[in-house]
């Protein structure tokens, strides 16, 4: 934790006491009962996690016709894969999948707020919220991306996609070099939420 | 500005800081699984609330916490759907029924 991300303990105590007592409500009143929380924690963190987007990026590069599909229609070749049902409606609608190819790199923000493809990538990390990423991101992104560790060439056109409640973008990034004989477990291993996003490559280490 | 160290280490990127924001998150979700609320509408309102905060003067309007937003969100919608308010109609899989309308003949 950096300080640039430290906050008063006041305001915390006060919206954390808000959304405890809001719950506790809500159980008293019968509208939930005292499991209903956890019970939806955990289907969505076992079951709307990264490994999704992982299948997803691993399926178009070892699949071109689903490479195509993908990006020209992306709900119906996320309905082809053996996926979870969705939470209703919660962010799962409107994913939208752009890949990156040799010319083109292609980064995801949200200027408004944290519209982000929960199912296939699992949450956003922290970072991703923060106003002073976004609106960086949208101004300088070869900058940004540098200074993450993705030095892209300066030919390379930079693509940046604004999340929003109608499109949902995540990356398919470029399948690293070297490595054609790889099984699939080995190709997830290099897809990162990160690389997803486009702040960084599959198969960066840095 | 340097952005978060865990920024490129997909394992090590924090995804709550506290058990509370945790909770929060999963109350929203809920409430919106069990159809009090289109999720559409909370993002709307999350969008509007977080608006409110970028465009108030920063000497006024203290630090950024996502989750102070998300917890208004959640408090705004608990209120516009009567939630702590109106009586409880659910089905059998605790789904919240519509709530009935006079002008339905």
């Amino acid at each position: 934790m950096t300080g640039q991300f430290a906050y008063p303990s006041d305001r915390e105590e006060a919206s954390a006491a808000k959304a405890a007592a809001l719950e506790s409500l809500l159980i008293e009143k019968g509208v939930i009962t005292p499991q209903t929380v956890d019970k939806v924690l955990a289907y969505f963190e076992t079951e709307m996690t990264p490994l999704n987007g992982k299948k997803i990026v691993v399926k178009a590069w070892t699949d071109p016709e689903f490479a195509e599909k993908i990006v020209t229609d992306t709900p119906a070749a996320i309905a082809e894969m053996d996926f979870p049902d969705g939470m209703a409606g919660a962010e799962g609608e409107h994913l939208q999948a752009v890949a990156n190819t040799a010319g083109v790199h292609n980064l995801v923000i949200c200027t408004l707020c944290s519209c982000f493809p929960w199912p296939v990538l699992g949450l956003p990390p922290y970072w991703y919220k923060d106003p002073t990423f976004r609106s960086r991101a949208a101004r300088e992104p070869r900058k940004v991306l540098a200074e993450v560790g993705v030095d892209l060439p300066a030919d390379t056109e930079i693509k940046v996609w604004d999340s929003s409640g109608h499109s949902r973008w995540f990356v398919i990034p470029e399948r690293p070099s070297g490595t054609d004989d790889f099984t699939d477990e080995m190709l997830m291993d290099l897809v990162t939420t990160e690389s997803m996003i486009g702040v960084a490559l599959a198969g960066q280490t840095s | 500005m340097k952005l978060h160290e865990t920024c490129t280490t997909d394992q090590a990127a924090p995804q709550f800081d506290h058990e509370w924001q945790r909770r929060a998150f999963g109350l929203a979700l809920a409430l919106s699984e069990f159809r009090h609320y289109p999720w559409s509408e909370f993002q709307e309102t999350l969008i509007a609330t977080i608006g409110e905060w970028e465009s108030t003067p920063e000497s006024e309007r203290g630090q950024w916490e996502y989750y102070d937003h998300w917890v208004a969100t959640l408090e705004k919608l608990v209120d516009r759907h009567e939630l702590l308010t109106a009586p409880v109609l659910t089905d059998a899989s605790d789904h919240a029924l519509p709530v009935a309308h006079d002008h339905d003949h």
